[in-house]
């Protein structure tokens, strides 16, 4: 662990800023071992458990763009008690292990953080995917059901508790507002940008469900502006999320406000050469030592000019 | 990592053979030349049908063969695709066969795994190497690829369960019987995984060096959604896979377990 890269996120002391986002190699209880493994990651999401088992769509459920991937997975799951077992397994871990859940009411909400709380070290709800009927962007684009489901959600743990919201809305702030209102501790911001892509030799959109999200380098400027927009907005910790691929990805989102940044796209690019993390660390240390910064949060916001 | 130029790879059938009452086999000109490793495999999609993971039978200039054994609503609609219809392709994907270990080769394919293994077998065969290729299935009327196999005068040796052609018995058993201990240093094999299960343990035991091709559910094929993990030892399929060195895998849920659409842990039947 590096002293400089030691960040304090909603309660939680992280080793480095850089978290391993929900859906990427948090799927298997080995892959998050050995994701933990690697002293630059500091934080793990896993991917998202839903209240029933879910089969998720059809195939085709991703593509590569090239600047992106395009993915309607349709949250594939089985069920929040049987990934209970499956983490329950997990011991030892180095980092904190935070479970991403997606409910799509508030007793749902309440159900898998009671079930879930001895197995995990946070929560982040996932109010945000894009292409999953009645869950995700469906109730995470309604302020109402946010406030609901993160009340519903506080009440039952003490642990953190984040709220990953979508870009795919009018106004985020005012999606947020609604979570912090309701007691989350931190905000992750941003999850995938709904989108199409459609072969043209086939003529038809590639996905099955037609609609997917978009993450990786194309959504990077869109996460910059939110996380931007949010630090001027809301007083709890940002996680910054989108198209995170080099050091400097990360410093310009913890410069417009994140405490923390999360990494998915870059991994997969990488062919999950977990190396990625290591360089990123590496180039935000030398940054900090280049500008005479002894910590990581000492940059946190300072774009800003207020 | 910018690169753009397609989403998929256009192919159109130029001949669809019927194998078995449950395979076939169809030739497709692509349009443009790709090159797939003995081993690899492709998605392979049809707007409205789904798409799956595939390793060709055969891969020729532009022209590739799929063997297709009708298991689900996807590969039904594959395998009874018309002379002049397309499909779509992407990859190469996983990591393919390693042919570069010194020494004869074994090839153990079970039902449509003898059409999967012939690329592997008419490379080895290209580059000198003397190779034996094992063929097994149910009864004679459920052996695929072989009439393709002797056209091209491959060298091979054919179980049935029933003993309708060839040695009366499993894989397992003709290899045990037939191949003597220190004749092969190598063994490729693709099947139903109990099959390759027993084929890896034989040959773990006598020293040998086993390359199983293993099937999943796969996904996403690059590697994030977990679908095709290998627990507990977090093996994905499609990037460290499809083939892995038997020694690797032996002792995790190969020839056990395998995950639903769900990610369930279920039991491998086959």
């Amino acid at each position: 662990m590096h002293p400089k890269m030691s960040v304090k996120l909603a309660g939680l002391v992280l080793r480095s800023p850089l978290i391993v986002a929900s859906g990427v190699l948090g799927s298997s209880t080995r892959l998050i071992k050995k994701v933990s493994e690697n002293p630059s990651v500091g934080a793990v999401v896993t991917k998202t458990v839903t209240y029933n088992p879910r089969p998720g769509y059809e195939n085709p459920t991703a593509i590569d763009l090239g600047f992106g991937f395009l993915n309607a997975m349709g949250l594939p799951n089985p069920g929040y008690l049987e990934y209970r077992k499956e983490l329950s397994e997990i011991k030892d871990l180095a980092i904190p292990l935070i479970v991403s859940i997606g409910p799509s009411n508030s007793e749902e909400a309440a159900e898998m953080v009671k079930a879930l709380n001895d197995v995990s070290d946070g929560f982040e709800l996932n109010l945000s995917c894009p292409h999953a009927e009645k869950l995700g962007l469906e109730v995470g684009s309604d302020p109402e059901k946010v406030r609901s489901i993160v009340s519903s959600a506080r009440r039952c743990t003490t642990k953190p508790l984040f709220v990953k919201i979508s870009p795919n809305v009018t106004d985020v702030v005012e999606i947020a507002r609604a979570a912090v209102e309701a007691g989350v501790d931190a905000v992750t911001a941003i999850n995938t940008m709904k989108s199409i892509a459609i072969d043209v030799n086939a003529g038809k959109p590639v996905l099955s469900n037609v609609y997917g999200g978009l993450s990786g380098k194309a959504i990077h400027p869109i996460a910059v502006r939110i996380v931007y927009e949010l630090y001027e907005a809301i007083k709890i910790p940002i996680v910054g999320c989108g198209g995170v691929y080099d050091w400097r990805d990360a410093v310009e989102l913890i410069l417009a406000g994140a405490t923390a940044v999360q990494i998915g796209s870059a991994i997969v690019y990488s062919r999950s050469d977990l190396n990625i993390l290591n360089e990123i660390e590496k180039g935000i240390i030398e940054y900090l030592k280049d500008k005479g910064f002894n910590n990581v949060m000492e940059i946190v916001g300072l774009a800003h000019t207020s | 990592m910018f690169e753009k130029a397609h989403y998929y790879i256009e192919a159109e059938v130029e001949s669809n053979i019927m194998e078995t009452s449950r395979v076939n086999t169809l030739t497709l000109k692509l349009d443009r030349f790709i090159n797939i490793k003995p081993g690899q495999f492709l998605m392979v999609w049809r707007p409205g049908d789904g798409e799956i993971p595939i390793t060709p039978s055969l891969t020729q200039g532009n022209t590739i063969c799929l063997t297709i054994e009708k298991v689900g609503f996807t590969s039904n609609r594959l395998a009874n695709l018309k002379v002049g219809e397309k499909v779509f392709l992407r990859g190469p994907y996983g990591n393919g066969f390693n042919l570069e270990h010194p020494g004869k080769y074994l090839l153990v394919g079970g039902g449509t795994g003898a059409a999967s293994l012939t690329p592997a077998y008419l490379k080895l065969v290209e580059k000198g190497v003397y190779t034996l290729f094992l063929v097994g299935g149910r009864n004679i009327e459920n052996l695929v690829y072989v009439n393709k196999l002797r056209e091209i005068k491959a060298n091979i040796q054919i179980a049935t369960d029933d003993g309708s052609e060839g040695f009366h018995g499993t894989l397992p058993e003709l290899f045990k019987k037939t191949v003597s201990e220190d004749f092969f240093e190598n063994v490729l094999t693709i099947g139903p995984e109990k099959m390759m299960f027993k084929i890896a343990e034989e040959c773990l035991k006598r020293g040998m060096s086993c390359q199983v091709s293993l099937v999943r559910i796969v996904k996403c094929g690059i590697g994030f959604c977990g679908s095709c993990v290998l627990d507990p030892v977090g093996l994905r399929i499609c990037v460290e896979g499809p083939v892995f060195n038997a020694s690797e895998i032996l002792g995790t849920d190969f020839g056990f377990y395998m995950r639903d659409e769900m990610g369930r842990r279920i039991e491998v039947t086959l």
